[in-house]
């Protein structure tokens, strides 16, 4: 999904909206999976929940571990200017499904983005196994 | 199977955090308010979903 997003976060910008990613990885971790899948840094905003402060709060931590290993939900929320939220999708599945992702450009009344269905496994891999 | 999980609901404020930013450290709440919207989107460490 990242690949996706780096690409579309320029239209995001452009409605004025700016985007914000969460995850359990370091700041470090983040940027290092970043070099090993896109050659730079994403774009967009980052936060560290390394202590899962910020799952707990949002209700996105799994009662059970996901297939693929990890506990914490992939989630889509849309704040306004007072920081409401407008709109939630828990768990989201934008990264697999089109439908998903582009229903996040019309939510904003921004141009469509341009989806990408993976991104980097076989570097990925590599970084876990060298 | 999960449970479907709870938090806070639409129209509700969003829980507040602290974002780093190139400016400087901003409450959530804060940045909100300088975009017509604001995207948040979460996912698990890269180790175990790199898509």
């Amino acid at each position: 999904m990242a690949a996706s997003l780096k690409q579309d976060y320029a239209k995001m910008l452009k409605a004025g909206a700016d985007l914000v990613m969460i995850s359990p990885d370091s700041l470090d971790e983040h940027r290092k999976y970043a070099l090993a899948l896109f050659h730079e840094e994403l774009p967009y905003l980052y936060v560290s929940d390394g202590k899962l402060d910020i799952a707990r709060r949002y209700g996105l931590i799994r009662k059970e571990e996901h297939p693929h290993g990890g506990f914490y939900y992939r989630s889509l929320w849309i704040l306004n200017r007072d920081a409401m939220i407008t709109h939630k999708s828990v768990p989201w599945e934008g990264n697999s499904n089109v439908e998903e992702y582009q229903k996040l450009f019309d939510l904003i009344d921004s141009e469509r983005g341009e989806w990408r269905a993976t991104c980097g496994l076989t570097e990925t891999h590599k970084l876990h196994t060298s | 199977m999960n449970a479907k999980p709870k938090g806070p609901g639409l129209g509700a404020k969003a829980p507040e955090f602290l974002i780093e930013t190139p400016d400087g450290s901003f409450p959530l709440h804060q940045l909100a308010a300088r975009h017509e919207n604001l995207v948040l989107t979460t996912q698990d460490s890269y180790r175990y979903h790199p898509n």
